[in-house]
């Protein structure tokens, strides 16, 4: 570990003139600050759905699917008995049932669960222009596993 | 040093976690049918309300006890409240993901937390936590009270445990970490100094995140609690950029293991929305008791509450 003196105006460069010291940078990479504002952005609206989602669904502003009543008995179920007990499927069913409050709420975890892979979309590029082929590799497979999780083909048995 | 007000503040919150435990008195006996009763008896909007009180009390001792939302969420909402262990533990994934995606841009902004450390171990990560949790929620339940009694019993072992190094010394960095040029400078802010750092023993380090991957999805903890020495004693990051790395890391493993819940119905909204909300205005509050409280007796009140949520899991498992 190398420690080197510096003036905190270093940091409050924009990625295109970082500083180079001992051929290392120092602060944030663009790839870095391009993935950051994208999951930033993602997160407010993520947690907004949530929240806003939760507020319809528990003033009962819109109908749910499941009666708020309903939930207390089923809630101790495992998933697999609890999606046959309110008549539900597996994976993305959710989304064809929008007009339900209780449905409303996923639209927002949904978000949560898909901006990591937005991020790593928007970061390939840049990892091609440095012809970083390891991490362009990596973000690839990434997308991959994040994609095949959300997708909802992965079975599990009972 | 913290004050009077502060000391009151503590306490009311948590008088505030001891009662809303109490209020779910019925469900902390209860298991299996009797719970199901219980549940059905009592009104609906009392659970999301007690809900948010206990997982804002969570919130404000997570934060100075140095431990993430999700590890502390699963042992004791799954001993104390009625859902079952399948919601318990989807919910803890996304708090911890909700918890991480709070504090990543930031990190990454700052160059604290470093994408291209975190972006092969979230690849090893994320494939084992699909798996964890795949395993998690195919096989019967009581072994995995069994386990996850195990893992909390574990984490208590690790947080009372294990030693911290600020910067530790890495002589030779590993060919591997060297191939994947995992090495950088970072400004710290607190002595106005830069610091470079390299990493050894990658390998070592990738192979235990097989394991936390797969412990994460699986019990749908989060993992802050082991990727943090992972980083920092075993691959030599220092321990500022292990945080923070590993707080965004977060977001990418838990961002996996959540779709396997999510998927599989094991998300529920009454669950995990007043749990994010109420953990996540708790961790405001618990910044600003951290400027102020000492951490360590916080972090011991806490390593209490994970061994007795711990115990209670690991008999639950048992049948006691």
């Amino acid at each position: 570990m190398a420690v080197t003196p510096s003036g905190s105006s270093e940091l409050t460069k924009p990625a295109d003139e970082l500083i180079s010291l001992d051929e290392k940078k120092i602060g944030a990479t663009k790839e870095q600050l391009t993935y950051s504002s994208i999951l930033g952005l993602g997160r407010k609206v993520g947690l907004a759905g949530i929240i806003a989602a939760f507020v319809v669904y528990i003033t009962g502003l819109i109908t749910p699917r499941i009666p708020l009543e309903r939930v207390p008995q089923v809630w101790n179920l495992s998933s697999s008995d609890y999606l046959k007990a309110v008549g539900l499927k597996p994976g993305w069913s959710w989304l064809a049932m929008y007009r339900y409050s209780d449905m409303l709420n996923f639209f927002g975890i949904a978000i949560l669960g898909i901006i990591s892979i937005i991020c790593y979309l928007a970061i390939i590029p840049e990892f091609i222009r440095k012809k970083d082929k390891v991490y362009v590799a990596i973000a690839i497979l990434e997308v991959i596993v994040l994609a095949v999780a959300a997708s909802g083909i992965i079975n599990i048995g009972e | 040093m913290i004050n009077k007000k502060q000391y009151g503040f503590l306490l009311i919150s948590s008088l505030i976690f001891l009662a809303a435990l109490f209020a779910s008195h019925p469900a902390l006996a209860a298991s299996g049918n009797h719970s199901a009763n219980v549940a059905s008896t009592t009104p609906w909007w009392i659970w999301p309300l007690v809900l948010f009180l206990v997982t804002f009390t969570m919130g404000i001792v997570a934060i100075p006890a140095g431990v993430g939302g999700g590890v502390l969420f699963v042992p004791i909402v799954s001993s104390f409240f009625p859902f079952n262990l399948d919601f318990v533990r989807g919910a803890g994934l996304m708090i911890a993901l909700s918890g991480s995606l709070a504090a990543g841009p930031g990190l990454l902004k700052r160059g604290l937390a470093d994408l291209r450390l975190a972006m092969p171990v979230a690849l090893i990560a994320s494939v084992c936590s699909i798996l964890g949790a795949m395993v998690g929620l195919a096989i019967p339940q009581n072994l995995v009270q069994i386990g996850l009694g195990a893992a909390i019993l574990g984490i208590v072992v690790v947080m009372l445990t294990a030693k911290k190094s600020e910067y530790p010394e890495v002589r030779k960095p590993d060919a591997l970490s060297i191939a994947l040029r995992l090495s950088g400078i970072y400004h710290e802010s607190s002595t106005n100094q830069n610091i470079s750092w390299q990493i050894h023993r990658a390998p070592a380090g990738f192979v235990l995140f097989i394991l936390i991957g797969f412990m994460a999805g699986m019990f749908g903890l989060g993992a802050g609690w082991a990727n943090v020495p992972v980083l920092n004693l075993v691959m030599g990051a220092p321990l500022k950029l292990s945080v923070a790395t590993s707080s965004f890391l977060l977001s990418i493993t838990d961002t996996s293991a959540a779709w396997i819940y999510i998927n599989k119905g094991a998300i529920l909204p009454m669950v995990v929305a007043p749990s994010i909300v109420g953990m996540m205005l708790g961790a405001f509050v618990g910044a600003k008791v951290l400027a102020k409280a000492k951490p360590s007796r916080i972090r011991y009140i806490v390593i209490t509450m994970l061994f007795l949520s711990g115990l209670r899991a690991l008999l639950k498992g048992f049948g006691v």
